[in-house]
């Protein structure tokens, strides 16, 4: 893969995935809470 | 037990998320992110892409899950207690539900035939050939719909009974136990494909050619709108089922985190899928000489066509990746058609005096005869003219509708301070301009479309076949629409909906 292909392959993985992660933790914290 | 404890709710909230994602996630996730993506830029498309997802999906997956959340009923019911005069707007959503629900199984019914042809073989060298002579034993023309072809109709009546089965047992033991089993399947086999994929040669060509940014393209407005086109097609919203999954919520609800879950959950699934889709397209390329371009291909073809002759291709384990492939197909598509039912059915019942079943019976007798018409040899024609007219227009009128409705004339800054009450974290002032903004990008799209199709009617089709299939479908979707919200309503909607209509705002009341 060339190196412009990787980055926007890394980026936008780490933005979507890592968003989602983020959204997972806090729910499961409130799961945790309640 | 009044209507209103009979509707049901979410177990947990797992399973709201699982079902919302599951509902969002369909197979053009599978078959058109991939190829939309990178005919429009490569990875220069997923900056529109992302830009589109967090100033119009999730806003507007936001707005829905608070409609449906405070209202707690379906679509016709959340726009006819805001104003009884909007209520034939739901069932306009409704109708693009019900229809878009006759040619869905038909291609969940493919997916199973295909899923036991990778095993045996059948398709064979001529994958095009076998597809419409063999198996579709398509006619010349969409107004000859030859008879009813057994090898389709058999498994969309499996279909039909998966689906019923699961609408049956109900919003908990059903939907939410059905998500819970095929999510984790879906993730599992779309895995398996992505792993095998990238483990083949040529894989880097479809990668490169997928990823690869062509920042130039940023500057073409298509590039923009094909974006918002991808986020607003793909994310189940403006057509009635994010409201009715919303409406089972429980009182306390964390509105806006579970729309960014949903959000970010179904473009992930997409950019996953696009790795999955372009390795093997890239593997297909090196293999006969020619570049990921020309065996580049969305929807039917991509599936049917193009996968079955890579599948050909594979060094190993063809017949197992393939079924793996169909899975997932199935999967996605059944999590997705669940969601498409249980909206018409709630929406029926809700309105009238009906128990569940008795609108879900009700609703799998009309549509599941309509989808016959569809598992005719004619029947590919038929399916492509209302997917044409129900998403380019329907859903696209339909969103401009609503997003007017609750965007323009409804009190949004009252919606705002109700979601931010009920969430960890805030939306602020942009989340109102997002939907504002939407609506225009909605006008601008379908202006676009309307232009397009004076100089070029869709697909090459007669005026005839496009007038009895595609603009057919929206006269009774429209009249009927009409028709339905005249109709008197049971006691218990005319008490919860028309007598209390809303003053323009939504007020914050937990119990």
């Amino acid at each position: 893969m060339n190196t412009n292909a990787i980055i926007v392959a890394i980026c936008s993985m780490t933005l979507l995935w890592g968003g989602f992660a983020v959204c997972l933790k806090i729910a499961m914290k409130d799961e945790k809470n309640k | 037990m009044s209507k209103e404890e009979n509707r049901g709710q979410w177990g947990s909230r797992s399973g709201f998320i699982l079902a919302a994602i599951g509902s969002a996630i369909g197979l053009g996730n599978i078959w058109r992110f991939p190829y939309v993506a990178a005919s429009n830029g490569g990875g220069a498309f997923l900056i529109p892409y992302l830009i589109a997802l967090f100033t119009a999906g999730i806003p507007i997956l936001i707005l829905e899950f608070a409609m449906g959340h405070k209202i707690r009923s379906s679509v016709p019911g959340v726009f006819a207690k805001l104003n009884r005069k909007y209520e034939a707007l739901g069932w306009f959503q409704t109708f693009i539900t019900f229809f878009i629900a006759t040619y869905y199984v038909v291609i969940i019914g493919w997916s199973f035939s295909y899923l036991f042809f990778a095993f045996t073989g059948a398709w064979g060298i001529d994958t095009k050939g076998f597809l419409f002579n063999d198996y579709l034993q398509l006619t010349d023309s969409p107004m000859n719909l030859g008879g009813l072809n057994l090898k389709v109709a058999a498994p969309v009546l499996l279909v039909w009974g998966i689906n019923y089965g699961v609408l049956r047992m109900g919003v908990q033991n059903g939907l939410e136990r059905a998500n819970k089993i095929f999510m984790p399947l879906l993730v599992v086999a779309l895995l398996v494909i992505v792993v095998r994929g990238v483990t083949l040669p040529g894989a880097m060509d479809g990668l490169n050619y997928f990823f690869t940014p062509d920042f130039s393209k940023l500057t073409d407005p298509k590039v923009w709108l094909a974006a918002y086109g991808q986020i607003f097609y793909s994310l189940s919203i403006c057509f009635s089922i994010i409201i009715a999954y919303a409406s089972y919520l429980p009182r306390k609800s964390d509105i806006i985190n579970n729309a960014f879950m949903t959000g970010l959950g179904n473009c992930s699934f997409s950019l996953i899928s696009g790795i999955g889709v372009f390795s093997i397209l890239g593997f297909m390329a090196q293999a006969q000489g020619v570049s990921v371009a020309e065996v580049s291909t969305a929807g039917v073809g991509l599936a049917f066509i193009v996968f079955p002759e890579a599948i050909n291709q594979l060094p190993g384990m063809n017949g197992l990746i393939g079924a793996i492939f169909f899975s997932t197909l199935i999967f996605a598509g059944l999590s997705s058609s669940m969601s498409i039912m249980e909206a018409v059915v709630a929406a029926i019942s809700d309105k009238f005096k009906l128990t569940r079943v008795q609108a879900l019976n009700r609703f799998t007798l009309a549509a599941g005869t309509l989808s016959l018409l569809v598992a005719t040899n004619g029947g590919l024609y038929v399916l492509d003219i209302v997917d044409y007219a129900t998403n380019q227009y329907g859903i696209v009128i339909a969103g401009i509708l609503e997003l007017v409705i609750l965007g323009w004339i409804f009190n949004l800054e009252s919606v705002r301070t109700y979601v931010n009450e009920l969430s960890d974290f805030k939306v602020g002032k942009w989340w109102v301009w997002s939907i504002k903004g939407t609506s225009l990008i909605l006008v601008v799209m379908l202006v676009l479309k309307v232009k397009g199709e004076i100089t070029a009617p869709y697909g090459g089709y007669s005026l005839t076949a496009l007038g009895v299939y595609g603009l057919g479908v929206m006269i009774i979707m429209t009249v009927g629409a009409f028709i339905l919200a005249k109709k008197k309503g049971s006691q218990e909607f005319e008490d919860k909906i028309y007598s209390e209509s809303m003053n323009n705002e939504l007020e914050l009341e937990l119990e």
